[in-house]
């Protein structure tokens, strides 16, 4: 029997290759995990019937000399990614019944890769929130502590990993929604730079913001799956073409790290995730890192930014849901009924008020008191990073104010559960790519949560996430920097 | 809405709101969400301290576009995409009509 939880994607490859065991029994021993641990988790919301399939026909592309660099590696796939012929519901009503008329770019650069896709990951409706409790299937609990949220939106992805009922899995991240999720429960997120993937066949939250990203248990397979994915796509605008990537210097080894400490102090991060935090930092140090104080000082402005702008770009990237094209369509007298009636009965309370409140602030009156001055605060922003790296090779934080907190605990507040993203927003804002990897546990209710590490480093420069990361790895392994 | 000073959202703004975004709410959903919105409008405005010392953004922006040419076929997609349209006639997809004779 193979143990899904100790597999990696760089241990399975290698397994797979001695002939150890085949990607078919590969992709079964996912499957058969999955379904048993999912009735009590819901991070699955529909296996993809032709997975095992998958797995034959990577076999047979294995035998007739490919190499492939994800062979049958079995995912998790999120529900806002499409995939031609499969259901993709964005975790929304308005989408139950939506099946996708083509390949994401990211999904076809998968399947040339050779992995397998097992199934559907749960997340909240339309990527708006950071537990996985909006989505219309369901809410997803953490499979460490199943009284207690996954994170999100990519909550179902970081929970199928988790649970082991997949070896890796795609997640999309605005503000934070892979590396929070990943931080929640003691995986590795990579939210990669804005314009290393395509998003095209990504279901759009807030287009500036949006990136695809690998949820994985190791750095080393972040590294693997973030090769497989980027790279420039005629269908994305906004990818970078490779000449712009390649340009940049390799570093010979990242050992300046930037330490915001003015935003260590913000209210609302727990001591005991600081103080992890502190302590993995001086583990950097005796490891050779240099810690370098730096001040970002428009940072705290980033929560406030993210909010008016998020918002504002998913108003009008939801506008498409209106009953006409695909979807849940509830016919009305007019024209204008249909749209009404579709988009109230399909959009659940989070994304109704996220869609009106993008609304307020392009509305006349509040589009240059907030919008447009949230666009320039931005700018504000990307250039304190700018500045900073100028003097560091890249910046560390803790990756969440908090471990996971109890379902229920923040879903009537809207204010306290976008707080929980205060600490990842900024690379959103500022484009920058950024990095979680587990950096051990903290105590709540008897529980041992995960606590997670951020690393953000200038854009392209996902290299230097990777070094960093393997780092605080290897240094949480010693378990010296918790007690 | 009110005024550019201040932040209170009243059951008549949030009607229209709901008017501009296609949505229907109820009475007691408007009264929650201006709440919510009041709130979070509150949160949010604390970017006017420091948006007047920000650069100009549009000044950095640049316009990415590809030349027009080389279209897929006529129709190539036009089956798998009508497929997921609630109403279809003929090669189209069907809507109320908008416009009437007087």
């Amino acid at each position: 029997m193979i143990d899904t939880q100790e597999l990696t994607i760089a241990t399975a490859l290698d397994r797979l290759a001695d002939g150890a065991f085949s990607a078919r029994e590969l992709a079964e021993s996912y499957l058969v995990t999955a379904k048993e641990k999912n009735t009590n988790v819901n991070a699955y919301l529909e296996y993809y019937d032709d997975a095992l399939h998958m797995a034959d026909a990577v076999a047979e592309r294995i035998k007739a000399g490919e190499t492939l660099p994800l062979a049958g590696i079995p995912l998790a796939i999120k529900d806002n990614i499409l995939i031609l012929g499969k259901r993709a519901s964005a975790g929304s009503k308005i989408l139950e019944s939506y099946t996708a008329t083509y390949d994401a770019t990211v999904i076809r650069r998968l399947r040339e890769a050779g992995a397998v896709f097992l199934g559907r990951a749960n997340m909240d409706e339309f990527a708006m929130g950071s537990s996985t409790e909006t989505s219309a299937y369901g809410i997803t609990k953490n499979p460490l502590d199943t009284t207690r949220v996954p994170g999100g939106s990519s909550g179902g992805s970081a929970a199928a990993v988790a649970m082991g009922g997949a070896l890796a899995a795609l997640g999309s991240d605005t503000g934070g929604s892979i590396r929070q999720p990943a931080a929640f429960v003691g995986l590795v997120g990579l939210k990669p730079t804005y314009g290393a993937v395509s998003r095209s066949g990504l279901m759009a939250l807030a287009s500036s913001l949006d990136q695809i990203g690998p949820i994985t248990k190791t750095v080393a397979d972040a590294e693997i799956f973030f090769r497989v994915i980027s790279g420039s796509d005629p269908k994305d605008g906004t990818t970078a073409q490779e000449s712009d990537t390649l340009s940049r210097k390799p570093m010979n080894g990242a050992k300046r790290l930037g330490v915001p400490e003015h935003l260590l102090e913000e209210r609302g991060i727990d001591d005991d995730v600081r103080d992890n935090f502190r302590a993995m930092a001086s583990l950097l140090q005796k490891d050779g890192f240099t810690l370098v104080p730096i001040e970002l000082p428009h940072i705290a402005y980033s929560l406030p930014t993210y909010y008016i702008i998020m918002p504002a770009e998913a108003s009008s990237n939801l506008a498409r849901y209106d009953g006409i094209r695909y979807g849940l369509s509830i016919g009305g007298e007019t024209l204008l009924d249909t749209y009404v009636n579709t988009r109230t009965d399909g959009f659940g309370a989070e994304v109704r008020r996220r869609v009106l409140f993008g609304t307020s602030v392009l509305s006349t009156g509040y589009y240059d008191a907030y919008y447009k001055k949230a666009t320039d605060v931005r700018a504000l922003i990307r250039d304190d990073f700018a500045i900073a790296f100028e003097n560091v090779d890249a910046i560390i934080t803790p990756t969440t104010p908090t471990p996971a907190f109890k379902i229920g605990e923040k879903a009537r507040d809207p204010l306290a559960m976008y707080y929980s993203d205060v600490l990842t927003v900024p690379a959103n804002l500022s484009g920058i790519p950024a990095l979680s990897v587990p950096s051990g546990t903290v105590m709540r209710d008897g529980s041992a949560l995960p606590v997670g590490f951020q690393i953000m480093a200038p854009h392209f420069r996902e290299d230097i996430l990777f070094t960093v990361g393997r780092a605080v790895e290897r240094l949480a392994r010693t378990g010296e920097h918790y007690v | 809405m009110s005024s550019d000073e201040s932040f209170r959202v009243n059951t008549e703004d949030m009607a229209h709101l709901a008017t501009l975004a296609r949505i229907r709410l109820s009475d007691e959903e408007k009264a929650a969400l201006s709440k919510d919105l009041e709130a979070i409008l509150g949160y949010v405005r604390q970017v006017s301290e420091v948006a007047d010392k920000a650069p100009k953004v549009s000044a950095r922006l640049e316009n990415v576009f590809r030349e027009d040419g080389k279209p897929h076929a006529t129709g190539a997609y036009s089956e798998v995409l009508l497929a997921e349209a609630p109403a279809v006639e003929k090669n189209f997809v069907k809507v109320k009509k908008i416009i009437s004779r007087r």
